[in-house]
């Protein structure tokens, strides 16, 4: 566990994918950390030579627990690449919305429950339970066999709440699982199936509305507007309550980055000046919007597992190749910088660009949150208000959500179904749960010629880039302090509240084309 | 928007998933390892024929090899014309979507120029669901691949095509 | 095992390798049964799955969870290995590494050590049978599916695949249901790809709703036609799974129901022979669809590929 002054976590569990993570502590602070991608998963020939509208299904498979943000992100390049970007039709475009919110719910509720909560509660506090809790009596005859698997073994010294509030977060971890079953049910009514929903296709949408549809999605966000707001966002504030110097851990670089997502129109071909439910821009900590520009945003490789002469490009003309026994290199992961900065993805992002840009909605909850605990806004630069951020986004969501399935119009088009063009080229941006991602892609011979992903946490849990800059979830842990080195908790709860995807970040496929027998090597 | 133009098309059509039904797209892949490609165009009609062919906007002549009912026995060849096969009640072709000739007819109307119109159908054995020809069916498309290549007047060529 | 008298404990490690966590949340899409059911309750009366290595939602990090491998390797429980996800054999496996205690080393390694040691080994989600997307070529990973790899490296175990992209999570219940009541599924209930035949033993094209246009020659010709899809490029003829009956998330919808064509996750020749997505299969690639003489059901299968130039 240990060496000396360094602590090595691999595997980080309760994370999606393959995570090492090495801090070295003295004097009981973090001063240095890595944060270590473990698996490549092929070369980027990802869909070279492919039919393009095969993109937005394959690419899913980068991630099955974010599938549909791919999806998105991947439609948006294509349609753009076909000159259909302002073309889609307005129940294409309003079942996208309704699919990717869906998967937001799911994974927000997953990540909360499932991944972080076991940090902050001891599920053991049901041994002892006695009422009328089906999920807590299911607990305490599972506790009383003795078997604990995959509840133990775990760290041990910190569980700060009382038998009872632990009690009832622990029977909403059960409850918890319905939840999101729910969310992706719901998905699938316009989506297929789930994971790798078949409903976001270039052009719009393969699923078509019906009144019926569209009622039994709004019976499924009913039973999920309740158990946000009735469980999730209250469990996060008795959390931070109880853990409530979480507010001043893991703070990162204070600088956010959001390409928006939602679209609320098609007319503007421009995503990032399109009109969205959530707005794309930049804050530090002054809070102040500034504008998103694609084109100063480039991967670096100076401490990742690839060619150093490949580092730095913009993400258009990037390539890609592997150098996996590079002596300077600690991660499968690049490092994407904005003019050269390393900038923080993900709900806490989205919140505080909305924030200022005036969203009205979103000052309310973080003023209110604020409020409640009488903290100034860098509260929110922290482990706790990255877990706010994502469940207060849910609440925002899940009242939208309402609004967009009845505006959804049975006998209407849903999708602009085309041919591939003989050329063309497009760029897909838009948020998925855990942050900002970008598709590019290129048509030659109606072919793709060209493909690349930047995605949400390459962003947060990338390495150290070519000047050494750490990236954001290094930056969050070092000064750390920690109390117990044989049970760093703040290690795993400032990693966990970045919710990390590492399937996406080294997004990496293979896929075959048809008649090629040759391997293309970039 | 200009489409191509070829002297002479093949096509091949039916469902490649109803064993028999398939043997005209079988011979177009039989054609094209003999290696005609070179010399004609060949088309995988599969059950749209208008679509296959609106890429064009003329075809000088165009060959039809479909499975077709009334030939003989399995595996027997008959050559015909497009209005052979209205006139004909005794025979009847795969294709039940829509007759060859409206689709020609559909073809022309949307300015595709075509010129002369062969048949060529193949008597089926089976054409319930798989892939797989019928042993009699199989057996003849050498034949028939000669009787096409001597139709459009095709030397073959030493070299197989993949 | 450790035994009660009342309830009989079946260890499980579940193994991720090269993947996308897909296969997991299928599971946790399960509704009956639940993964409540599955790993806290008892699946079935008097056994209890114990799910003693399971990355995406074990409590343990680090070496807490490495000593669970490390004790696993040399365990007499005859625990089940599930995988899910490929296993990249290139470069020495080092694009997929793995933590062991005091050091690394390769999911290679590491699958091979946890697999000698168990009592069978459940493949979940097409890349662990067959290598998947992941394995899709030119394959610069070297990743494989798990049979294969233990059939290189000489480890004689059962192996059952439980494809699909990612599976029905009933097959994956189903399966270990199967288990704690009669044992692992036998040779006789298992088909040519592994898989048991009481969820791939049947062709979706044999169960689909939309027959009835295929067999009437009427097809879609448009994203949300109504027709038989094969002309859009549907892979149901060629794809044994029982999706049309089972449908997905709790009997919501599925693939072709939803307007798109089936575009066969469970086949060992997915993706390479399935794609493009959404044009039919040419003769150049069509595997084959017969009635197999032994049990007189259509199967597909993949032809042999011709000798590719180099």
């Amino acid at each position: 566990m240990h060496k000396d002054h360094t602590i090595t976590i691999d595997p980080v569990s309760r994370i999606e994918g393959h995570l090492k993570v090495e801090v070295t502590v003295d004097g009981g602070t973090v001063k240095e950390a890595r944060c270590s991608g473990q698996l490549f998963r092929g070369f980027e020939i990802i869909l070279l030579e492919r039919d393009p509208r095969d993109a937005p299904l394959l690419v899913q498979r980068v991630c099955g627990v974010c599938p549909v943000v791919h999806a998105a992100a991947s439609a948006l390049s294509v349609d753009a690449a076909f000159g259909i970007a302002d073309q889609i039709p307005d129940n294409g475009r309003v079942m996208r919305n309704l699919l990717l919110a869906s998967e937001y719910l799911q994974s927000h509720i997953l990540h909360f429950y499932h991944l972080a909560a076991l940090d902050f509660v001891d599920v053991a506090a049901a041994a002892d339970y006695e009422g009328p809790d089906s999920a807590l009596n299911s607990l305490r005859d599972f506790i009383a066999r003795q078997e604990l698997a995959p509840f133990t073994p775990r760290y041990e010294g910190d569980y700060r709440l009382s038998k009872k509030d632990n009690q009832e977060r622990a029977s909403h971890y059960v409850r918890a699982l319905e939840a999101r079953r729910v969310a992706h049910e719901m998905l699938a009514v316009f989506g297929g199936k789930i994971p790798h929903q078949v409903g976001v296709v270039a052009g719009g949408c393969a699923e078509v509305p019906t009144a019926d549809k569209i009622a039994a999605f709004l019976s499924k966000l009913g039973v999920l507007r309740h158990f946000i707001e009735e469980i999730y966002v209250p469990d996060v504030v008795a959390i931070a309550k109880a853990y409530d110097d979480y507010f001043e851990v893991g703070p990162g670089p204070r600088r956010w980055l959001s390409y928006g997502a939602f679209d609320l129109e098609t007319a503007e071909t421009d995503l990032l000046k399109r009109k969205r439910f959530i707005p794309s821009g930049r804050v530090s900590q002054d809070l102040k919007l500034r504008p998103v520009d694609a084109g100063r945003i480039a991967e670096q490789v100076g401490h990742s597992w690839y060619d150093d002469a490949t580092s730095g490009v913009p993400v258009a003309a990037a390539k890609t190749v592997p150098a996996p026994d590079k002596e300077n290199g600690y991660s499968w992961l690049k490092a994407p910088r904005y003019d050269g900065q390393a900038y923080e993805v993900g709900p806490l992002a989205r919140t505080l660009v909305a924030y200022a840009a005036g969203d009205a909605a979103v000052r309310s909850q973080v003023d209110g949150l604020l409020g409640l605990f009488k903290a100034s806004p860098a509260a929110l630069f922290s482990v706790l208000g990255r877990h706010a951020a994502r469940a207060l986004e849910a609440k925002r969501l899940v009242k939208e959500m309402a609004e967009w399935v009845t505006s959804l119009r049975p006998g209407e088009p849903a999708c602009e179904w085309r041919n591939p063009p003989q050329s063309g080229s497009g760029v897909g941006l838009t948020e998925g749960a855990r942050g900002a991602l970008g598709h590019w892609c290129e048509i030659n011979d109606h072919k793709l010629s060209g493909y690349q992903l930047v995605v949400p946490t390459t962003w947060n849990a990338s390495p150290q880039d070519d000047q050494g800059q750490p990236g954001p979830m290094e930056q969050a842990l070092v000064g750390t302090k920690i109390k117990d080195m044989d049970n760093p908790f703040e290690v795993v709860r400032v990693v966990r509240s970045f919710d990390p995807c590492l399937a996406c970040s080294v997004h990496l496929l293979t896929a075959k084309g048809q008649e090629r027998t040759r391997c293309r090597v970039l | 928007m200009p489409g191509a133009v070829s002297a002479a098309v093949v096509m091949g059509v039916g469902n490649l998933l109803r064993q028999d039904e398939g043997v005209g797209v079988h011979a177009i892949r039989a054609l094209a390892d003999a290696g005609c490609g070179s010399a004609v165009e060949l088309v995988d009609g599969g059950t749209a024929v208008f679509d296959a062919l609106s890429s064009w906007s003329e075809i000088g002549r165009l060959v039809v090899i479909d499975a077709l009912r009334g030939a003989g026995e399995p595996g027997a060849i008959l050559r015909l014309s497009p209005q052979e096969t209205e006139d004909r009640t005794e025979i009847a072709l795969s294709l039940h979507q829509q007759g060859l000739l409206d689709s020609l007819a559909m073809l022309r109307h949307s300015g595709v120029r075509i010129g002369e119109v062969v048949i060529y159908g193949v008597e089926p054995a089976q054409m319930g669901w798989g892939t797989e020809l019928s042993e009699p069916v199989a057996r003849c498309l050498p034949q028939l691949v000669a009787q096409v290549e001597d139709e459009l007047d095709i030397s073959p060529t030493e070299e197989k095509q993949r | 095992m450790a035994e009660n008298p009342k309830v009989t404990e079946h260890p499980v490690i579940w193994y991720q390798a090269s993947a996308c966590s897909g296969c997991v949340v299928a599971v946790l899409n399960g509704a009956a049964p639940t993964v409540q059911d599955l790993i806290v309750d008892q699946l079935v009366p008097g056994h209890h799955v114990s799910l003693r290595f399971q990355p995406t939602v074990m409590a343990g990090q680090g070496d807490l969870a490495l000593e669970i491998l490390a004790a696993s390797e040399k365990a007499t429980d005859g625990y089940i290995l599930v995988v899910d996800g490929a296993i990249p054999t290139a470069a020495k496996g080092r694009f997929g590494l793995a933590g062991k205690i005091g050091g690394e080393t390769t999911m290679r390694e590491q699958v091979l050590a946890l697999a000698k040691n168990a009592s069978a080994v459940i493949a979940t989600g097409t890349c662990a049978a067959y290598g998947g997307i992941h394995a899709a070529a030119p394959n610069p990973t070297g990743c494989v599916g798990i049979a294969a790899l233990l059939k290189e490296a000489g480890i004689n175990k059962p192996v059952v695949n439980i494809p699909g992209c990612p599976p029905h999570p009933d097959w994956f219940t189903g399966t270990v249901a199967h288990a704690l009541l009669f044992g692992l599924p036998g040779p006789e209930q298992i088909d040519y790809a592994g898989r048991p035949k009481r969820f791939f033993g049947r062709l979706l094209h044999d169960l689909c709703p939309r027959r009835g246009f295929f067999e009437a020659h009427r097809f879609a010709k448009d994203m949300g036609d109504p027709e038989c899809m094969y002309e859009l490029g549907c892979k149901g003829p060629w794809t044994h799974a029982d999706c049309p009956e089972r449908q997905f998330n709790n009997g919501t919808n599925w693939c072709v129901q939803a307007g798109a064509p089936c575009h066969g996750c469970v086949e060992p020749f997915f993706p390479d022979v399935c794609c493009p997505i959404y044009v039919k299969i040419g003769l150049a690639a069509l595997p084959q669809i017969r009635r197999d003489q032994a049990s007189g059901e259509m199967v597909a299968v993949a032809r042999p590929r011709p000798a590719e130039e180099n």
